[in-house]
């Protein structure tokens, strides 16, 4: 499988990146523009056509519980690797 | 906190709008390719490079879907091009700017950043180096799997036959712990799978971020949607992997990128 392109991605590909992720600045120097958390509202809820109402509806609960965990124990795992190599 | 500006959307003063920053002693102008045609530019501290744009020009109000979409986009091709020009960048987030004041001007106030972040920067593009950030969603067709569990399971396909000879009311309640079951065995099995895949993408890839998974059109449900670091090679052995997870009944992959390393800086 060949990853797709710039060309096949959608818009909830480029909001889940460009809104909640990228490098931090220090907070007292940058500012955003507009309310970033309002943008990703308003856009969201313009691509959010997508959103049907789950079948079942049921996995939500279980959905952010396993995400949960998972990040979790994959926080877990990264102050471990931090530690390391101040052992040096 | 940072400082949000609202209303018309842009600082009074004067500020420079950050794309990503590069190793590089100065690229000069990447074009008129910025937010509202502006030009867009490198301020360059110590062998590290900011790319800005002065965004005095006005961006759109957040009520302005199709303006504000235009400027995501146009936020990702810049990124995107300078990943092209420098190599390995690091991306900041839509809509972060440095302005300037009274005492400093916008420009020398991000390149103090790049001075007072240098170590910081350099560790985080040493990390992303040579590598790039790719998604994977899987996607699992939900009413398939219930139709097999409801087949398969013992249990379930007693519960089934013993319905039809009860009557209406009874049939009811009956139905009622036919659902539970049923969701019970799904969301086990959705467990499974999901840490089955997880536990595969995860040896394959430098790193990986978990994102939230979003709501589908049809009946399908997102299973699992994460962001990997991978160089070149792992992208390939990756690609082959999610070709063996698509294989599977029932599921299918999304895989996009490369895209510059937003999750892993």
């Amino acid at each position: 499988m060949k990853p797709a392109r710039q060309i096949q991605i959608t818009l909830t590909d480029v909001l889940d990146r460009l809104l909640d992720k990228g490098l931090i600045v220090n907070a007292d120097i940058v500012i955003s523009v507009g309310g970033i958390p309002l943008v990703g509202v308003v856009l969201r809820a313009a691509v959010a056509g997508m959103e049907t109402m789950l079948a079942y509806g049921m996995m939500e609960n279980w959905d952010r519980s396993t995400r949960l965990s998972a990040s979790e124990s994959r926080e877990g795992k990264a102050t471990a690797s931090r530690t390391a190599p101040s052992t040096h | 906190m940072e400082t949000s500006i609202s209303g018309k959307g842009r600082p009074d003063k004067e500020a420079s709008y950050l794309y990503c920053v590069a190793e590089s002693r100065g690229g000069g102008d990447l074009g008129d390719i910025g937010i509202a045609g502006s030009r867009v530019f490198t301020i360059s501290c110590m062998g590290l490079s900011a790319v800005v744009q002065d965004s005095r020009k006005e961006i759109p109000e957040p009520g302005d879907k199709d303006g504000m979409k235009a400027c995501l986009l146009v936020h990702q091709r810049v990124v995107e091009i300078a990943r092209e020009r420098f190599g390995t960048v690091l991306p900041l987030g839509f809509g972060k700017i440095i302005a300037g004041d009274e005492h400093k001007k916008s420009e020398e106030k991000v390149a103090d950043w790049l001075r007072s972040s240098f170590k910081d920067l350099e560790i985080k593009l040493k990390k992303v180096e040579g590598k790039a950030e790719y998604g994977v969603q899987v996607f699992w067709d939900v009413s398939l799997a219930a139709g097999r569990l409801a087949d398969e399971a013992p249990h379930i396909r007693t519960l089934r036959d013993e319905i039809k000879m009860k009557k209406a009311g009874t049939a009811f309640l009956y139905e009622e712990k036919l659902k539970a079951e049923l969701r019970l065995c799904l969301e086990e099995a959705a467990a499974r799978h999901y840490r089955a895949f997880y536990d595969k993408i995860k040896d394959v890839a430098e790193d990986v971020r978990i994102d939230k998974c979003h709501g589908t059109p049809d009946d399908r449900k997102m299973l699992l949607n994460v962001s990997c670091l991978l160089d070149d090679r792992q992208a390939e052995m990756l690609g082959e992997m999610l070709d063996d997870i698509a294989g599977h009944e029932g599921f299918s992959v999304r895989y996009t990128g490369p895209w510059p390393p937003y999750s892993f800086v």
